[in-house]
């Protein structure tokens, strides 16, 4: 138990309180070591159980349902291997830490009030190995919900939001994969959004039911299916603004022949890599992590986050990505 | 007799136009290297930032080349084969939300395959010089000389028409040279999963030859 501690809460807000391309958790062992947050092979199946209280919006057994989808969703990736299981209902709540049962639930916890969060993850690790040992899920009681397949107007989808928490349940942080328009419910991502952004689609929406490549990435990154590693390449370079690196600064890519598109972020320095891309020409793109999120949204510092530049194409040739390999060099310049 | 005279004639003409452009071989045998104008569309792709659309680059002078061989049946009738490969250039034009139009030029390439069966009608003049007229059909295969996901080659129906001229040397009439233009068109090409692709284009060598037989 010495070893475990309590790593993070990701939460998944709506726009009042604006809170990440995909981005892997990661922490900093005691020996200085970055290592990532994941589920060791060892624990799969990963049991999970759902708290046994009744919804206030729908029956228990929608709720297991619901679950029971949103980890098929990311079980079902072809080029990410993890499995679930789900163990049956328990009394103990969402976010009993250190009770070795990763358990999802609705909380109504009164400081959750006003606080625009949905739901959030936490996990419980393993210091020195970054395993994931449990991790739960809860879902606030000050929203209202909805499991019906098409949505619901006014409605929050369940599923939707299990869908994003799990993926933080597997080690991803936010994705900054997304653009947002203004909807009936303030602003709200546009399809096509990754489902790890950190703001839900809204009301109504079931959009997030459905993972993006984005998405999809991420989780094969950490959890690589057959040759996925082998079947992919990447992509790096540095952001530099009047000759100095971008820090933190956000660069997707984006291959018209697959229509997939993929983000990383930079280091402090600039440099950046996009793991993961499957092969063919990339269009990169560079912006800053601005309105309606924020460096805190990701874990970067601020100040220390440079966001005064305009968004910007690298354009000193092609962007080819081959199976197996690295393309480097893809430098983009950005200006204030 | 005025039979007998007509034929004469009609005889005689051939006679000196073979004469002076290197005798009967039928059997001819070329090479060439040229270029092609080329318009090929990849159609488009967007995301949440942007749509792109992309082109298929002329082919530069020196990146098309091939070798042909033609059998005369008569003096102006031939059957020809071709084979010609070229690598042509793709750009691609993003049009983004936040940044506005950018050109992305040769961003990738591609190689064409043309295998073609075809006509030749031609006309030898007695100068040593023979214009002639072609129309072919075949198919073009296409290949990014990259790996792209999903695709790894386009083949298509190819069908061609033009013409050119041949100029065989009289001090060597087994050897010749000439210049050669034909319109291609072909079914298929590379696109984007939306697209729709075709490929047009011209392609225009310079062609040695030598006769055989």
């Amino acid at each position: 138990m010495k070893s475990r501690i309590l790593a993070l809460v990701t939460a998944l807000s709506i726009p009042a309180t604006p809170s990440f391309s995909y981005q892997v958790l990661q922490n900093e062992t005691p020996d200085g070591d970055l290592v990532d947050l994941r589920w060791f092979s060892a624990s799969f199946p990963v049991r999970y159980y759902v708290n046994g209280r009744e919804p206030l919006d729908f029956s228990l057994q929608d709720a297991v349902d619901g679950i029971a989808a949103s980890f098929r969703a990311w079980e079902d990736i072809e080029t990410a291997s993890i499995t679930f299981q789900y163990a049956g209902t328990t009394d103990a709540e969402a976010f009993e830490f250190f009770d070795d049962q990763s358990t999802l639930g609705f909380r109504d916890d009164p400081d959750l009030e006003g606080t625009g969060i949905l739901g959030a993850t936490l996990q419980v690790i393993n210091i020195f190995t970054g395993e994931i040992v449990e991790s739960d899920i809860f879902f606030s009681d000050f929203f209202v919900w909805s499991v019906d397949p098409g949505g619901r107007p006014n409605t929050f989808d369940f599923v939707s939001v299990a869908t994003h928490e799990i993926g933080h349940f597997l080690g991803l942080g936010h994705s900054h994969v997304g653009v947002t328009e203004t909807g009936g419910f303030r602003r709200r991502p546009v399809e096509g959004s990754a489902i790890m952004y950190p703001f839900s689609f809204g009301p109504g929406s079931v959009i997030g039911r459905t993972l993006t490549a984005d998405d999809v990435t991420g989780v094969s990154i950490l959890y690589p299916a057959g040759s996925f590693l082998q079947r992919t390449g990447r992509l790096s370079g540095r952001v530099t603004k009047g000759g100095s690196g971008v820090g933190f600064a956000h660069v997707v890519g984006f291959n018209p022949f697959t229509g997939e598109t993929v983000g990383a972020f930079a280091d402090e320095s600039g440099n950046y890599e996009i793991l993961g891309l499957r092969p063919g020409p990339y269009v990169v793109r560079v912006n800053p992590v601005t309105d309606p999120t924020s460096p805190g949204d990701f874990g970067f510092p601020d100040p220390g986050t440079d966001l005064d530049f305009r968004d910007a194409l690298y354009t000193g040739g092609p962007a080819e990505v081959e199976a197996s390999s690295s393309t480097g060099g893809i430098d983009v310049v950005v200006e204030p | 007799m005025k039979r007998a005279l007509l034929l004469l004639a009609f005889s005689a003409v051939p006679a000196v136009g073979l004469a002076q452009t290197g005798g009967t071989k039928k059997l001819e045998l070329s090479g060439f290297v040229g270029g092609m104008s080329l318009t090929q569309e990849l159609g488009t792709a967007s995301n949440i930032y942007m749509s792109v659309t992309g082109a298929a680059e002329s082919v530069d002078f020196g990146k098309l080349y091939g070798f042909g061989a033609s059998w005369a049946f008569t003096r102006n009738v031939a059957a020809e084969f071709t084979f010609s490969r070229s690598t042509n250039l793709y750009g691609l034009d993003v049009d983004d939300e936040a940044i506005g139009n950018v050109a992305l030029p040769d961003q990738f390439e591609a190689e064409q395959v043309f295998l073609t069966g075809g006509v030749i009608v031609q006309f030898p003049l007695e100068v040593g010089l023979v214009p002639y007229g072609s129309f072919g059909i075949g198919q073009l295969k296409t290949s990014p000389t990259s790996d792209i996901e999903g695709i790894e080659s386009v083949t298509g129906t190819d069908v061609s028409f033009g013409g050119g001229v041949k100029y065989w040397i009289p001090s060597v009439p087994w050897l010749g040279v000439g210049f050669d233009l034909r319109y291609h068109t072909a079914t298929e090409g590379l696109t984007f999963p939306e697209g729709d692709g075709s490929t047009n284009g011209t392609a225009y060598t310079v062609v040695g030859m030598v006769r055989l037989f």
